[in-house]
């Protein structure tokens, strides 16, 4: 469409192929406006004050604001999403390192106390028998010393579910066989 | 001049991009080769009264807006755009002031049955006609079509529609203005030869739009 022409009369001349569209184009013919100076130097004059309100247009501002938005939003919520990652990663390692120390002090403070309450007080009573050979010997064919260690297995096993279901995943199935 | 040449045979596009860099004589020969394109289809969206005002308003707009015109669309469709948003405003609040203020509508309350309209004044207009039976959308797509020469696509585009109902927006429009521009040449011409157009009720289905 060649607008240099302000005559419309080259390129809509009916084409004799569609009668509604020629009359249309006819039509269009004759009420075809002409262009007029008078009203060409108003609109001049109305973007002139226009401008005047605006601020100054230069090439850098018309390249800035045609910088496709679109990309600019993208870039802006990678950015955030990255950050919020970055800053998850961080909280979460200082709350496992935390929490690992926590339970590091748990099961030395459990070890401790193990130790310390070694051997049992009743197994050391029988100990003080003078024929401590004999003693022993009774104590194991009357099941005490059984009843005993029985006792202290079942310790370590509730101490032991306890430290499992404290303990991380990743240290639980590093220390799983 | 050379300049004044070089803007004469510089493409639109070029000519809004210069523009969009500061360049007045661009935008002003921008401003000289659509005048009469605009005041065209402006005179068919409402009262012929307005039509300067509204154009001068489009103008203003696209200057304003110029920053946010994109070399991947065609300036006229852009251009055509605003035109029709500033119409569409300007008469939406006309109606609504009058609306208002209590005036009755005079052509709605003298208005003639369109059929005795046609056959009994020969010098109206199919396009009157067309702006009283057609939905604004149907006639700004008929004009940019048939008048402005414009793809659907870019139709479209004015409108915010999609092709597929661009299209048949158009089909619908023709289905409607045949039988009137039958009754048309009946009443130009009385006793017309059989080639004469206007018994064409059926070319509606054959048109295919590009």
């Amino acid at each position: 469409m060649n607008r240099n022409q302000p005559t419309k009369e080259s390129t809509l001349r009916p084409r004799g192929l569609d009668p509604l569209a020629d009359r249309l184009r006819q039509e269009a013919i004759e009420t075809w406006p002409r262009f007029s100076e008078s009203l060409h130097q108003r609109v001049l004059e109305a973007v002139a004050e226009r401008r005047a309100e605006m601020p100054p247009r230069s090439a850098s501002s018309a390249s800035r604001i045609r910088r496709p938005r679109g990309l600019v939003s993208l870039l802006t919520a990678a950015c955030v999403l990255c950050a919020a990652v970055v800053g998850w990663r961080v909280y979460d390692g200082r709350i496992r390192a935390m929490r690992n120390a926590v339970i590091e002090q748990h099961v030395g403070d459990f070890v401790t106390q193990m130790v310390s309450h070694w051997p049992p007080t009743d197994w050391a009573g029988s100990d003080d028998a003078e024929n401590g050979t004999a003693s022993v010997g009774d104590l194991i064919c009357s099941g005490g010393l059984s009843s005993q260690t029985d006792h202290l297995a079942d310790d370590a096993r509730s101490a032991a579910d306890t430290l499992l279901r404290r303990l991380p995943i990743d240290m639980e199935l590093a220390q799983s066989p | 001049m050379a300049s004044d040449q070089g803007l004469a045979s510089a493409t639109d596009k070029q000519l809004a991009c210069q523009a969009q860099r500061g360049c007045q004589a661009s935008f002003e020969q921008l401003l000289r080769r659509y005048q009469t394109p605009l005041l065209g289809f402006l005179r068919r969206q409402g009262p012929a009264a307005d039509a300067e005002d509204l154009l001068q308003e489009t103008f203003l707009r696209a200057y304003e807006k110029l920053d946010a015109y994109l070399p991947r669309w065609a300036f006229s469709t852009w251009l055509f755009t605003i035109a029709r948003r500033t119409s569409i405003n300007h008469h939406r609040r006309a109606r609504l002031d009058a609306e208002a203020a209590g005036v009755e509508n005079a052509v709605a309350s003298g208005m003639e049955p369109i059929d005795e309209l046609v056959i009994a004044e020969d010098r109206r207009r199919l396009w009157d006609v067309a702006g009283e039976v057609l939905s604004e959308e149907q006639v700004t797509a008929l004009w940019l079509h048939y008048v402005e020469e414009m793809p659907v696509g870019e139709i479209g585009l004015v409108l915010g529609r999609s092709r597929g109902s661009v299209k048949t927006m158009l089909f619908r429009a023709r289905q409607r203005l045949m039988p009137i521009l039958g009754e048309f040449d009946e009443g130009g011409r009385q006793g017309g030869d059989a080639n004469a157009p206007g018994r064409h009720g059926d070319k509606a289905t054959e048109y295919v739009y590009e």
